[in-house]
Parts: structure tokens; C-alpha cells; sequence
């Protein structure tokens, strides 16, 4: 047999585009026209993402095209798997099946898409929409395209849709899951007769006149009747209304707290360790709760988490394993992650969230306190920062040693507003925890935050605290731990003191500390041979620092009250050359000496925290 | 909610890992396509004989034969619309393939034929035949090929217009809602044994389903609410997912409940029960068969008598739900209406959790829709309820199983004669209820289609009244129930009236 194979499938060649007639042809020209800018829309975004600003203008286009199309009345496009098509010739293709919206229309049995004129350009951007769905989201798992398109009520864009479900049903001996054998059944509904005949044979007297008139019906629904079935109002009355509003607000309400507390079940009663039980719990609760921190619903959150919390049993019953699962699930929320994310929305100047959030805070477990102090140091909105400081003495109950080792890294606002926090809920012993870590701090104005807050009545027992620090790098903190030191009255501080001002960095202090230094130990002890020997060296070529020594002594000889130092003031007052440290510090003796007590007392107060020489007199102050 | 936890999106992807064999399927039917159309292409270029037909004939009968032993059927490439399927599923084609079916459905059109059966498996000579028949029809002008004897293979062209789409073509409202029903009832039974094999189930399908049922015209909701009372298939869970979701949807319409709340309840009523079909081998001995285990007497046997805790049953029907995959507003209310189902007969929705959290709106709705299937659903213990007795249970329960407000609702929307109750009037005329009360304050005067008029005489087209209409528009009514009467017992056949 000779080969003709290329004359055979000449036979079976489709039609060619020259072969429609004009009004086709110019139906196909337009449409391949619209389509192109279909073509172009789809390239540009999948260059720039479909969000981006020059989509808009290849939408527009396409819409202007898809317009023009439409002129002449309406456009039938037939789908194949791979191609669009009118009049059978092939207008927008695309062969891959994958990422192919063609492909999915005519797989979900879309088979043809009729464009009617007055097309608007949201239908069809809507219907773009759909054509370019994401179908790896796991929430369409039950969509496809038509049921896309059926919730989009388009006017003008109509489709036809393939009953693919026979595809599915397959012949059975007894016809009796086929359309046929359905609609058999439903036309006489097979083996009712028997039974009908049985319950008659048992019938007697009014029965079965009954019977016999029944057994007389052989009609059915007419055309007639089924012209005139219309749809039948039902209405309720405005309580009935209103009671069934509120019970549709009712389940809206609960269906975040019911799912929850299934879910929890149906992980809990799985078939499995325990520990992996919760893992399971965790797993799938936390990417709940990450849901709704990433939707901003902390509403949602705060009711979320609220719910786990009681998940603990049925009322009155406490399972042992639920309030084990409760437990890890929220030790996994107590974070600083999870708390830096909860709290992120207080850092904007407005926060609606800011009563569920400050909510969701009192639900985690005690251990998230430790996070929540730290964080609220970097809350930006004063106000907000406000907020959370007020409830920080309720949520840090039971972690304020915790909360009081952060004073060893925090700068000195957060920590003072960390103080103030430990003040209202903290012992004193976890005071102590918080001015020793406080002390390590290497800010200064944090240890001096620290050195303030020590109670008074653990000053006596913390003394080698103060020691220490009266050699801190900073000069308010020695300052403060000086004025501290001066009211416990012991030979162990005053010798403490005179070690310090024996120091070789005592030297380089300024006067008003030096000062402070010779008025703690004339507090704390009877220094005054040794400040009467301090004041009485020098000479003619006395240095700076000898004069600052020795204006150091007077003072403190003063504050002692010691009465052989007044002579020697008054010498040193008259003498020709003066040195004017010395000289002055001696007027200030001597006029701290006629003063009253409480004179003195103010006197004394301007020297620790002043630093200042300040007399009983009206006259200006003499600065140090 | 929406949005998507990966936890339990992952559980699809159990599912879909059971899809490999239908993959194969659908490779072989690509094959076929592609190998028949190959091996045309090749005997129009070389000679029955060469060498070069050894490869097309050797791949087609290879395919041929692996569909009929590892499908144990025959194999039909069938024309429809211009698609091809093979064994009536839809045809994948990739795009070469698709290039060569378009020649290959020119080629069925030019022969006449729109389907290419092979019986048994085949061989060489069998194609060998075919390609003869086929070359003196294409260059001898022979045939039709139809009437070539050709073995196992039958090229012919058959009747496309099946049952279904006779009806979908009638222009008769009936055949329209027929049809619907129809193709409801055949794919639920697909769905649920899908799942119940492990098969990938087609939820949109479920989906689309839903949406033609709230689409459906209301005029001819009443049509709708007659084919729930067709017996044949009730007991089965697939039939009990769909009348109790037909149920819901009416009664969801006729409240006045947007698109959305509809779809969801539609949804719930489907899934409410679907968990059983889910559940591994049934713990009670005696029910591990499929087709009793997807049947509500099994269901009900188990949530009624299994050794386990209530409790433990609703978590395991909600697990299985929650396998289903997805994660969103619907699918949780799904869930919950299906944990809240799982309730005892009779019993009423309390205690379902921890709190003091009760049923949902949804869940009392699902329920009664549920229940009034069931109850007109025979039983070994009990024969089934007529229409309006059912409705009477439910509406006489007193708040004590469902939401009493709800309860009222739902028999004032649906009627407390039912459609489908054969009713006598107090005028002794008797007839059928075939619509909702035209006045709903009257929601015991039905509309009933006369059959028997006073006399006792049978009416071959009676009338249809309105049992809320009065006298000169007066206080006192023209016909009222009297009584009513078991239509089974008079032979009279609720869906066959609507529909014969």
C-alpha cells in the first residue's frame, strides 16, 4: 500500500482563519485584540507582583480592548485546555499546564465565557481576579473556579459549565446510583406498592372506605400546577426578629471560643506520647496565635487566649493533663518574642488594641514579667509606656527578683521607672536584689538609682555596699552613698571614710566632694586631732591642695563644734595673706558654730546635696 | 479566621498522597489518546507491515491492556462536547497531546463516530484490523467504519444525551430540580465513599452543589422538599447529607439569610455526619462493610451504643473533619456544627464543653433538618414518620433537644403539614400538601392539591386550594385539615405524585 500519510491528515486539518466569513473575521481580529492586552496585563504582573501601580494602567487597557470587542454585540470564547478560541480559532494561548488559568477553567469545566456589552471594568477586574488566583492557599482546598466566579454575581459575564460529576458514576447491576436509576426511583419509588398492599389487607371499617376512595388517586402534579408555584413569603414578627439577631450575634461571638476548645480535644485526644500531644497542641495553637497577631485581631488574641486558660476541664474537674498541655502551651508564649510582637502596637501613638493587649500581658504565665519589664524601656509612645508601667507591679508578682537583675543592663530612665514598679509589689529583700544589680550597672545614673533605693532599714546591714561605692567612678553615687554612710554614727564607717579621703583618688575630687568627705567623717566619728593637725599645716607657699585640705578641716571642725579650732580660725582670718579657701571655710566655721541647731541642720543639707557653704545670714551663699 | 495554619493544611496533603493511583489512571488515558491518534498518523505515512508501525502499534496495545487488567474493565475513548474520556473521566491532556486530540477528534468526526471501545485486551492484529478499516474508508470512500467487524474493538457512535441531560434539556421545572437532586445524591455517594477509601475527595464538587441548591429557584423550593421524602435511598449517609442540607438551606432562604450564612450552613449540613465516613474501621464488630458503616443505622448504632464516651466520639468525628484540610471561617463552623451533632438521640445540645458555651444557631438548625430526615427515615425499630408527624416531634419538643424558638421557627417555615402530607380536609375532600402556607402567620394552612373531591370521587387534575382562605375574606375558613392520613399506606407515592 503506497503512503499517502500526508494527504490522509490534510483530511483532518481544522479551518482555516481565512475561511470565516467578514463579520467573523472581525470578531476574531478584535478579540485576539483584547486578548493581547490580556497577554500583556499577565507579563506585567508577573513582573511587578499584581499590586503593583502599573498594572492599572494594562487593566484599563485591557478593559478599553475588551470594550471594543464587545461593539458588536456579544462574544462567545470557547475553552479548551490550552487555548481560548471564537469562531474555532485559537485567540489566546498557553501550553503549560501548570500556573495555566485556561487549563484550570476547562479541568473545573468551564467550556465557554460570554462577554455581554456593558461589561464594567470591576467585573472585570474581578474576573481577572479569579483567572489569577493563588491556588496553593490552602484555604481554597474546596474552591475552584466556577464556585469563584459564582460568588462574584457578574452580570455581564456569563459561563457555561460541563456537569463533570458523571464522570464520576459508573454503571451497577441494579441501576441504582445512575441518573436513570434515580429518577426511576423517584417516578415510582420501587417496593412501596407492596408495602402500600400489605397495610391495606390489615384495614377495616372507615380505614377502608378510606382506602378505597385513596386507592382511587392516580393524578399527579400538572403543567398547570407547576406554572403556578410561586415563591411563598415568611415573615417574622419584630420579637422573633430581634430574638433571632441576637442569637446569630450569639454564635458569632462563641464560634472563636468553640473552635479553640475543639481543636485543644481533638489534638489532646490523639494517639499519641504526651509529649507529643504537645507538641501537636503547641504547634497548631501558636500558628493560631500568630494568625491573629499577623491580622492585627487582638481582640481575637486576648479572647484566644483567655479560652486556653480555661481549658483545664469540665466544671468542677480538673484534668491533670489539660492543665499540663495549658502550661507548656503558654510557657512557649512566655517569650520575649512572643511579648516584643504582642506589645509591638504600643509603640504607635494611637492603639485601640491597647486594653487587649495590656489583657493578653496578664494572661501569660509570671515569667513573661521579665520580658514585659524590658520591653516597656523601649515602648515609644510615653503615654502607652505609661499604661504598661501601671500594670507592671500586678504582672511581675513572683518575678520581681527577676525583673530586678535587669537594673544591670537597662539605662537609667528605664530604670528608674523599673524602681518604681519594684517599690509598689517587691519586698526588701528583692529591693536588695534590685540595688545590687543596679550597682553593677555600668551607667551611673542607674547605681545611683540603685544607692537610692536601698531601704533605709538595710543601710545598717549593707554597709560593705556603700564602702564599695565610695570609691564608684561616679560622683553623684559616691555622693549619695556618702550622705547615707553620714547617718550611720560607727567607728567602722568613720574609719571607712578616712580611708577613703587617705585614697590617692581623692586627690583629683573636686572641693564640694572633698568637703563632703571631711563633713561625713566629723558625722560619723571624733576626727578632730587629726582635722586640727590638717588644718594647721601649710605655710607661706601653701599648694592648692593643701588649701583644700585644710578648707575641708575647718568645715568639719565646725560641723564637730570643736572648740579649739575657733581660735585658730579667727588667727587665720586676721592673718595679712590670706589664702581665701582657708580663710573662708574658717568665716563658715565660725558662724556654723553661733547658729542654732536647725540652722545647722540646713547647713549641713547644703553641703551633701548642694555642695554649697551656705550661712544663717542673708548674704549670698560662698561656693565652693 | 481566615486565613492559614500549615498544620492543618498539611493535613490535604495526606489525602493527596493517595491520589497516585488515580494519576496513573489519567497517564494511561493520555496515552490512549495519544497512541491512537500516533498510530492513524503512522498508517497514513508507511505500510501496515514496516518496521516503523512496530513502535505505535506496540505502545497502544501496551496502554490498552494495562487499563483492562489493572482496571478490570473495559476501555471507552469517548467523544463528548468535543473532550475526550476515557471511561467516562475527562481526558488531561498535556499540550502535545492536546495538539494530537484535536486531529484525533477531526478524525472521530470525519468517521462518524464519537466512541472507540475495546472489550478484552487486544493485540497487534487487532489494531492491525482497525487501520485496514480505516484506510478503505478514508481512501476508498468504504463504510461506515461502524460496520467493520473488528474484534474487540467497536468504533461507533452513540447516544450522547444521557438521562441526565435529557432532563437538564426538558423545559419543565421538575425535570430541572430532578436533575439537581439527581446529580446530588450520585456525587455525595462519590464524595463519601472517596473518603471512606482514602481517595482524594472532590470538595468543590460539594461546594458547586451547595451553591446550585441555594441558587435554586424558590418558587420550586416545595419540589425540592418533596424529593427529600424519596425512600429509596434514605438511610444512606450520602442521601442524609444532602436532604438534611436541602432542609437547611429552604429554611435558611425562607428566614431571609444572605448567600454566605447559606453556603455556610448548606456546608454544615453536608459535613455534620461526614466524620463517620472518615473514621478508620468502626469499633463495633459486624459494621466494618462500607455500605452499612456509611448508612445512618450504623452510624447510629455506634454514636448510640459504642463502649466510648460521647465525648470521645464528637472528638473523633471532629478530627476527622479537621483532616480534611483547610482552615477557614467555614470550615470551623462546620466543625462545630458536626462536634455539636454528636449528640444522643433525643438529648438536648448541653454539656458540649467546658463552659457554659451552648449549641449554635447553625448547629439547632442542622439538627432539626437532620432529625425530621431521620425520623421520615424507616428504622429497624419503627417504621418512618409521615411528614407532618415529624414536624409535630419537633415542634412538640418543648425546648427540651432543640432551641425552642428555633424549633418553632423552623415547622412555622416549613409548615406544620409538611409538603408531601396526604391530608383529608373537613369538607372529606383529600389531597396532597405541594407548597408552604401562602400566609405565613397560618403556617397549618398549607396549599393542597385536591384529589379526591366530596363525593369520593377521584379528580384526574384537581384544583389547588389555599387552606388559609376564608369565607368572603371573613374569620371563617372555606377548608381545614381534618386529619392526616399515611400516604404509604394508601399506595399513594409522595415523590412519584410530584414527579411521575
Amino acid at each position: 500500500m503506497a503512503a499517502h500519510g500526508g494527504d490522509i491528515m490534510e483530511l483532518f486539518e481544522g479551518p482555516s482563519e481565512d475561511s470565516l466569513d467578514a463579520r467573523k473575521a472581525e470578531e476574531v481580529r478584535v478579540a485576539k485584540e483584547a486578548f493581547r492586552e490580556l497577554e500583556k496585563l499577565i507579563k506585567n504582573i508577573g513582573l511587578y507582583g499584581r499590586l503593583h501601580s502599573s498594572t492599572h494602567r494594562f487593566r484599563s487597557s485591557l478593559f478599553t480592548a475588551i470594550s471594543n470587542m464587545l461593539e458588536g454585540g456579544e462574544v462567545v470564547v470557547d475553552i479548551g485546555p490550552y487555548e481560548f478560541s471564537v469562531h474555532d480559532v485559537a485567540i489566546y494561548e498557553n501550553p503549560n499546564p501548570e500556573d495555566n488559568f485556561i487549563y484550570k477553567l476547562y479541568m473545573d469545566g468551564v467550556r465557554h465565557l460570554e462577554f455581554a456589552p456593558g461589561l464594567t471594568q470591576p467585573e472585570l477586574d474581578d474576573l481577572l481576579d479569579v483567572l489569577l488566583t493563588n491556588w496553593s492557599d490552602p484555604s481554597l482546598f474546596e474552591d475552584d473556579m466556577v464556585t469563584l466566579m459564582w460568588q462574584r454575581h457578574f452580570e455581564h459575564i456569563r459561563y457555561v459549565v460541563i456537569d463533570s460529576f458523571k464522570e464520576d458514576i459508573k454503571e451497577d447491576e441494579a441501576n441504582q446510583y445512575t441518573v436513570a436509576g434515580v429518577v426511576e426511583r423517584v417516578r415510582t419509588d420501587g417496593g412501596l406498592s407492596l408495602q402500600a398492599a400489605h397495610a391495606g389487607a390489615s384495614m377495616g371499617g372507615t380505614d377502608a372506605r378510606r382506602s378505597e376512595k385513596v386507592s382511587r388517586i392516580g393524578a399527579t402534579l400538572s403543567e398547570g400546577d407547576l406554572q403556578s408555584f410561586e415563591e411563598m413569603p415568611f415573615a417574622m414578627d419584630e420579637v422573633e426578629f430581634e430574638t433571632l439577631g441576637a442569637m446569630i450575634s450569639t454564635t458569632g461571638r462563641e464560634t472563636l471560643e468553640k473552635f479553640i476548645e475543639i481543636l485543644f480535644k481533638v489534638n489532646m485526644g490523639e494517639d499519641a506520647s504526651d509529649s507529643e500531644r504537645a507538641r501537636r497542641v503547641i504547634g497548631v495553637f501558636d500558628r493560631i496565635a500568630q494568625q491573629l497577631l499577623d491580622s492585627g485581631t487582638y481582640g481575637d488574641l486576648e479572647r484566644f487566649m483567655r479560652k486556653v486558660r480555661r481549658l483545664t476541664g469540665p466544671e468542677g474537674v480538673e484534668l491533670q493533663a489539660n492543665v499540663a498541655a495549658i502550661e507548656q502551651i503558654f510557657r512557649h508564649w512566655t517569650s520575649a518574642e512572643f511579648v516584643d510582637r504582642v506589645t509591638a502596637p504600643l509603640d504607635e501613638e494611637e492603639c485601640r488594641e491597647l486594653p487587649s493587649i495590656l489583657a493578653i500581658c496578664t494572661l501569660l504565665n509570671n515569667e513573661a514579667a521579665v520580658h514585659l519589664a524590658r520591653r516597656v524601656g523601649s515602648v515609644k509612645s510615653d503615654e502607652h509606656r505609661a499604661r504598661l508601667l501601671e500594670k507592671l507591679p500586678y504582672l511581675i508578682r513572683g518575678q520581681q527578683q527577676a525583673v530586678a537583675r535587669l537594673l544591670r543592663e537597662v539605662p537609667k530612665e528605664h530604670a528608674h521607672d523599673l524602681f518604681k514598679v519594684l517599690r509598689q509589689s517587691a519586698s526588701p529583700d528583692d529591693m536588695l536584689v534590685a540595688v545590687r544589680s543596679a550597682l553593677a550597672s555600668q551607667d551611673g545614673g542607674v547605681r545611683f538609682e540603685g544607692l537610692s533605693a536601698l531601704p533605709d532599714e538595710y543601710i545598717g546591714g549593707h554597709l560593705e555596699l556603700l564602702y564599695k561605692t565610695l570609691r564608684d567612678p561616679a560622683k553623684t553615687v559616691r555622693a549619695k552613698a556618702l550622705h547615707m554612710l553620714a547617718r550611720v554614727r560607727s567607728e567602722q564607717v568613720h574609719a571607712h571614710i578616712l580611708e577613703a579621703i587617705d585614697a590617692k583618688d581623692f586627690q583629683g575630687y573636686e572641693l564640694d566632694e572633698k568637703r563632703r568627705y571631711f563633713a561625713a567623717a566629723a558625722l560619723t566619728g571624733k576626727p578632730n586631732d587629726r582635722f586640727l593637725e590638717v588644718f594647721a599645716a601649710g605655710g607661706l607657699l601653701a599648694r592648692k591642695a593643701q588649701d583644700e585640705q585644710r578648707h575641708c578641716a575647718a568645715v568639719a571642725l565646725a560641723i564637730r563644734l570643736c572648740k579649739d579650732a575657733l581660735p585658730l580660725f579667727e588667727k587665720e582670718l586676721k592673718r595679712r595673706v590670706k589664702h581665701e579657701l582657708v580663710a573662708q571655710a574658717c568665716a563658715w566655721g565660725l558662724q556654723h558654730v553661733a547658729c542654732d541647731r536647725e540652722q545647722r541642720t540646713r547647713q549641713l543639707y547644703d553641703i551633701f546635696y548642694r555642695g554649697e557653704l551656705t550661712t544663717a545670714a542673708p548674704t549670698s551663699p560662698a561656693h565652693g | 479566621m481566615a486565613d492559614q495554619t500549615e498544620a492543618l493544611a498539611g493535613a490535604l496533603d495526606f489525602l493527596h498522597g493517595l491520589d497516585e493511583g488515580e494519576n496513573r489512571f489519567d497517564e494511561l488515558a493520555r496515552h490512549l489518546t495519544n497512541g491512537l491518534f500516533v498510530l492513524i498518523r503512522s498508517a497514513g505515512m508507511h505500510d501496515l507491515g514496516n518496521e516503523a508501525m512496530k513502535r505505535p502499534y506496540g505502545a497502544l496495545v501496551a496502554t490498552v491492556n494495562e487499563i483492562v487488567r489493572t482496571y478490570n474493565e473495559e476501555v471507552s475513548l469517548q467523544l463528548i462536547d468535543g473532550n475526550f474520556f476515557v471511561n467516562k473521566r475527562l481526558v488531561k491532556l498535556d499540550f502535545s497531546s492536546f495538539q494530537n486530540a484535536r486531529y484525533l477528534r477531526r478524525i472521530f468526526d470525519y468517521l462518524d463516530i464519537n466512541q472507540f471501545l475495546v472489550t478484552q485486551e487486544i493485540s497487534e492484529d487487532d489494531l492491525r484490523g482497525f487501520l485496514v478499516a480505516f484506510l478503505s474508508v478514508v481512501r476508498d470512500g468504504d463504510g461506515p467504519i461502524s460496520t467493520f467487524a473488528l474484534n474487540a474493538l467497536r468504533l461507533r457512535r452513540i447516544s450522547q444525551v444521557d438521562e441526565f441531560e435529557e432532563l437538564r434539556q426538558e423545559d419543565d421545572s421538575r425535570a430541572h430540580v430532578l436533575s439537581l437532586y439527581a446529580s446530588g445524591l450520585l456525587m455525595l455517594r462519590q464524595f463519601t465513599n472517596d473518603l471512606r477509601k482514602g481517595r482524594a475527595p472532590r470538595h468543590a464538587k460539594v461546594k458547586r452543589l451547595c451553591l446550585e441548591l441555594i441558587d435554586a429557584d424558590p418558587a420550586q423550593h416545595n419540589m425540592l422538599l418533596a424529593l427529600v421524602h424519596l425512600e429509596a435511598y434514605k438511610g444512606n449517609l450520602f442521601c442524609h447529607m444532602l436532604n438534611t442540607a436541602v432542609l437547611a438551606i429552604v429554611f435558611g432562604t425562607r428566614l431571609g439569610l444572605p448567600r454566605k450564612q447559606l453556603l455556610d450552613m448548606g456546608m454544615a449540613a453536608f459535613h455534620h455526619d461526614l466524620g463517620w465516613a472518615l473514621l478508620g474501621t468502626l469499633e463495633v464488630s459486624g459494621l466494618e462493610d462500607d455500605e452499612v458503616a456509611l448508612s445512618m443505622a450504623g452510624i447510629n448504632y455506634i454514636r448510640d451504643h459504642s463502649p466510648a464516651e460521647m465525648d470521645e466520639l464528637r472528638v473523633k468525628v471532629a478530627r476527622a473533619l479537621v483532616r480534611m484540610g483547610g482552615f477557614n471561617e467555614l470550615i470551623i463552623n462546620r466543625l462545630i456544627v458536626a462536634y455539636e451533632c454528636q449528640i444522643q438521640e433525643d438529648a438536648p445540645a448541653v454539656g458540649l464543653y467546658y463552659g457554659e458555651i451552648g449549641a449554635s444557631l447553625m448547629t439547632h438548625v442542622v439538627r432539626m433538618a437532620s432529625t425530621y430526615d431521620e425520623l421520615t427515615s424507616p428504622k429497624e425499630n419503627r417504621p418512618a414518620l409521615l411528614p407532618d408527624q415529624a414536624m409535630k416531634r419537633i415542634l412538640d419538643d418543648g425546648g427540651r433537644t432543640y432551641d425552642e424558638f428555633l424549633a418553632k421557627l423552623f415547622t412555622n417555615c416549613l409548615g406544620i403539614y409538611p409538603v408531601g402530607t396526604l391530608v383529608e380536609l373537613d369538607t372529606t375532600e383529600i389531597g396532597m400538601v405541594v407548597n408552604l402556607p401562602t400566609n405565613p402567620v397560618d403556617f397549618h394552612r398549607p396549599q393542597v392539591k385536591l384529589l379526591i373531591d366530596r363525593m369520593g370521587e377521584a379528580l384526574t387534575n384537581g384544583e389547588i386550594v389555599d387552606l388559609s382562605e376564608t369565607y368572603r375574606g371573613g374569620g371563617r375558613y372555606v377548608r381545614s385539615v381534618e386529619r392526616t392520613l399515611d400516604s404509604r399506606r394508601y399506595g399513594v407515592n409522595i415523590t412519584k405524585f410530584f414527579f411521575g
